[in-house]
């Protein structure tokens, strides 16, 4: 019988923490397909430390982490290419994208040589962002003009500014205040992140523009899943990925209701047509493109861009 | 493990070891008993992340901008205004030194600098007037207490910095709690120097007029506009509010008052960065501690044990409020803030009490500690500045712990003394 | 421990000179930890945004700031401890709680000086989020800081008293 702990963001909380949602299920499937031989200790709300200690911590140890984008920045900034802005229509493409293409067999191979660690799923967390702002309704990339936006990074100011707006940093526990006293003038956030920081409080304009994918990466040490036995390493496999497909289900029910609740709170939704998301697809893409090929390979941006199109093309068709 | 920590701890800090020696002792001792070696680097890990953190760059901008008040003399020209307000009423000098510790503490930081500073400066004065040394040196180590309540606040950057609550929001929430441990003190001292009637005279200075005292004051009160006002605008954030306080007492130093030296700056930068190293290094010494205990579930289990008899909010509060006062008696604050704060906020937040209200309340108890026998560092300050022996001020030092106390129970009891003003400014 | 010969008094002169050193070292770190602080409020309502680099630079400037100051504070005591209890002892007795208080010092201090410079060199490959230089610079920080204060250490052993600064007024918080 061996224990594995298990670290990842956010409370403990089933209803409002889609990670936790899924680190729970991972537990009971693991425990459950392994007869009790395997059992998983939960490490929420980063208890283990910052993301990039953790991802410290599961390439030296015996250790499962659940990681954000920052996390996977300090070992495998390649990543940043699956974020680019307007890259999925749906949530089937991205599924696609995530589990079964070039770029996902490529990254994980990438991740396994730099790491020593297994990148098992690409944990859905909060269905696409939003942009939220309280000046006017954002339709278009030319609605941007002059405004001011919250960023959390690099990406997000180079992508405001292609628009024609500009992107300020604000740690997260001042947003709301920022955003009420006119610091930013807007943000982009899941919805249901717009729900806990009270943000529809301070912002009338929702526009529902399928900006980016959240998700967080499941990493496992790789020795340690090395080690076990073929049948527990196929059942944790299999367990990740399980986990992974019923959060999928329960995420995409309840952003609906969070949009619903969004709007019954008073905030006015916009969903842009074709050629508005068009617009947005072009300024927004190669301007982040542009920012990420400073950093990383070109060819890592092309495999993605290559295999989106193709995970678009194969869902649009139905 | 948790006791052979605990063991490591106590032997050395009672050797004398500085406390940042004893805590990274004690977490060694932790990580050889999990006996993984492997994991020994996540003492620097731990350590390194445990001081890496934005928030926590607003200490020593405040401890700076409290230091150089003196150099560019704004202290003195606050001590005038406080004269004029309250000196000339029965007992005044003791209420100079209430008020001069609330008006101080508008841009100070810490109760030590208060203590300190104004010690050195009233204690003397009120022996002269008539008050007994001990009682002018118990006063002056009490109404410090209000310097960390009434933002700016170390102890408050701390807690929200490793609980992720507002800065802003529970600077904004210790003004209110601030002034009601003021008037506590002023009940205690008019009541002090009615009983002393026939020893004190009276504090006042005719020969200044509360106008003028008011207008030669203006430059010490705009700090403390600039970094209430900066935060509650949302024009800048806690830690930057910090920056721009130390840039104006630079500025009206070398502008304003002329009396700032460049040497005195570069000293009191010295200074600065020697202080903040203290404070740093137990910081980043308690994180890798924090670690540990979380690695071995132990405030987990900790909270399921307290969450498993009391569920009443009340009485939760008041029963972490017993054990971080009793903790605070033998313990550095900053270590003892930074070690508890993230086992007991989460059983706070899991009992339905406001984050603010809680954060208030954890930082007033840390801040009672420091008046607190046997190891409160005020007294030992006070009984230095003010030349009263230590062992005769941990005797006289009771009825201020107790007025604190009283402070600290009615802020527990009522919420509403902590969250109405964060809530009139949208806070959350 | 504490000799007075040639050796102790090259030994204070040096813990001296290392405590102007750290000192300095410091207080320049502060400054710039300051000024970008400082410059990041000036841009944002200057130029409409600040550059994100900013929060990071003043962070690291902040730890080498802390760690640097770290062998000036030992010198002069001004690390938090709570001496009243030792000084008491008698005799015997608080000479050996003594030599166990200054073996733990030094185990300490060695032991940050050696896993600190492990750990910098293993995460050279990790990039820091807005920068984008190896975390070794910012973690450096420990390995130094620490390395300075076991110097520091060793000089206060071998100098004695004459490696104290004279006593004046210790200043806390
Ligand atoms: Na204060
Ligand atoms: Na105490």
């Amino acid at each position: 019988e061996t224990t594995v702990r298990m670290s990842y963001n956010g409370p403990p909380e089933v209803e409002k923490n889609a990670v936790h949602r899924f680190a729970t299920n991972f537990q009971t499937l693991v425990e459950l397909r392994t007869n009790g031989e395997i059992k998983v200790e939960l490490y929420p709300n980063s208890q283990l430390g910052k993301e990039a200690a953790r991802m410290e911590q599961v390439m030296t140890g015996p250790m499962v982490n659940v990681a954000s984008l920052a996390g996977m920045q300090s070992v495998f900034p390649e990543i940043f290419a699956a974020n680019a802005p307007f890259l999925f229509e749906s949530y089937e493409a991205a599924h696609q994208f995530y589990e079964d293409s070039d770029f996902w067999d490529e990254a994980t191979a990438a991740f396994k040589e730099e790491t020593g660690a297994y990148l098992l799923e690409a944990v859905e967390e909060g269905g696409f962002l939003a942009f939220t702002n309280d000046e006017r309704p954002i339709q278009g990339p030319a609605d941007f003009e002059g405004l001011k936006f919250r960023a959390m990074d690099e990406s997000q100011v180079a992508l405001y500014e292609a628009f024609g707006a500009s992107g300020t940093p604000v740690p997260w526990t001042e947003v709301y205040t920022a955003l009420k006293t006119g610091v930013a003038d807007g943000q982009m956030n899941p919805p249901m992140y717009i729900i806990i920081g009270s943000l529809y409080e301070v912002q009338d304009y929702l526009t529902l523009a399928n900006i980016q994918y959240s998700m967080q990466f499941l990493v496992v040490n790789g020795d340690w899943l090395d080690g076990l036995p073929e049948d527990q390493r196929a059942a944790v496999v299999r367990a990740a990925h399980d986990a992974n497909v019923i959060n999928r289900i329960w995420v995409e029910a309840e952003v609906q209701k969070r949009i619903n609740y969004l709007v019954e709170n008073g905030m006015e939704p916009y969903t842009p047509t074709a050629e508005e998301m068009a617009a947005f697809r072009a300024q927004g893409q190669s301007a982040y493109n542009a920012w990420l090929a400073e950093r990383i390979d070109q060819a890592w941006i092309d495999l993605a861009t290559a295999s989106a199109e193709a995970a678009n093309a194969a869902h649009s068709a139905r | 493990m948790t006791w052979a920590m605990l063991a490591v701890f106590a032997v050395l800090v009672t050797f004398g070891a500085p406390l940042f020696i004893a805590l990274l002792a004690a977490a060694l001792t932790g990580f050889l008993w999990i006996g993984d070696v492997s994991m020994f680097r996540l003492a620097v890990q731990q350590f390194f992340d445990g001081i890496d953190v934005f928030t926590l760059m607003a200490i020593p901008f405040f401890i700076l901008a409290g230091l150089l008040m003196n150099h560019a003399g704004l202290t003195d020209r606050l001590l005038v205004l406080c004269r004029a307000l309250v000196g000339k009423v029965r007992g005044g000098l003791g209420h100079v030194n209430i008020v001069a510790s609330i008006l101080f503490a508008g841009v100070n930081g810490s109760a030590a600098a208060d203590s300190s500073a104004l010690g050195s400066i009233l204690i003397p004065a009120m022996a002269k007037e008539g008050y007994s040394r001990a009682y002018a040196a118990g006063l002056t180590a009490g109404s410090s207490l209000i310097g960390p309540i009434i933002p700016p606040s170390i102890f408050m950057i701390l807690y929200g910095t490793m609980t992720g609550t507002s800065i802003g929001g529970l600077f904004v929430a210790g003004v209110i709690p601030g002034l009601v441990l003021g008037i506590a003190f002023m009940v205690l001292n008019g009541l002090h120097a009615r009983r002393h009637a026939h020893e004190i005279r009276e504090g006042g200075d005719p020969s200044v007029s509360l106008g003028a005292a008011l207008w030669q004051s203006v430059p010490a009160l705009i700090a403390p506009v600039i970094i209430l006002g900066g935060i509650i605008a949302g024009v800048v954030t806690p830690t930057e509010s910090g920056a721009l306080a130390v840039a104006y007492v630079i500025a009206a130093g070398f502008l304003l008052t002329r009396t700032l030296t460049v040497a005195a700056l570069a000293r009191t930068i010295a200074e600065t960065a020697r202080l903040s190293s203290a404070i740093f290094l137990i910081i980043g010494a308690a994180a890798v501690i924090g670690w540990l205990l979380t690695f071995e579930q132990v405030p987990q289990r900790f909270a399921g044990f307290v969450l498993g008899f009391a569920h009443d909010p009340l009485i939760v509060l008041l029963i972490l409020s017993a054990i971080t006062f009793i903790i605070g008696m033998f313990m550095e604050e900053i270590a003892a803030l930074v070690l508890l704060t993230p086992v007991f906020a989460p059983i706070a937040l899991a009992a339905g009490i406001d984050p603010l209200h809680f954060g208030i309340v954890m930082t007033l108890n840390i801040t009672i500690a420091l008046i607190t026998p046997p190891m409160g560092a005020c007294v030992y300050i006070v009984s230095a500045v003010g030349n009263v022996p230590i062992e005769h001020l941990f005797r006289t030092i009771w009825p201020f712990v107790v007025t604190a106390l009283v402070a600290l129970l009615a802020i527990i009891a009522l919420p509403p003394i902590t969250t109405t003003l964060p809530r009139l400014f949208g806070f959350e | 421990m504490a000799s007075d010969g040639g050796i102790g008094r090259h030994a204070a002169a040096w813990a001296r000179g290392l405590e102007v050193f750290s000192t300095w070292a410091a207080g320049l770190c502060l400054c710039v930890n300051i000024g970008v602080v400082l410059f990041g409020i000036v841009a944002r309502y200057g130029f409409g945004s600040s550059p994100i680099w900013t929060d990071e630079l003043a962070r690291y400037a902040l730890i080498w700031a802390v760690l640097l100051a770290g062998a000036a504070a030992l010198r002069r005591g001004e690390h938090m401890q709570i001496d009243i209890l030792v000084s008491r002892l008698p005799g015997l007795l608080g000479r050996a709680v003594d030599l166990l208080r200054r073996l733990a010092i030094f185990a300490v201090l060695l032991f940050m000086t050696v896993m600190g410079t492990v750990y910098a060199e293993k995460i050279w490959g990790m990039s820091t989020l807005a920068l984008n230089v190896p975390r070794t610079i910012p973690t450096a920080a420990i390995p130094v800081g620490m390395g300075l204060m076991l110097v520091q250490f060793l000089l206060i052993q071998i100098g004695g008293p004459a490696a104290r600064p004279p006593e004046r007024e210790r200043v806390t918080v």
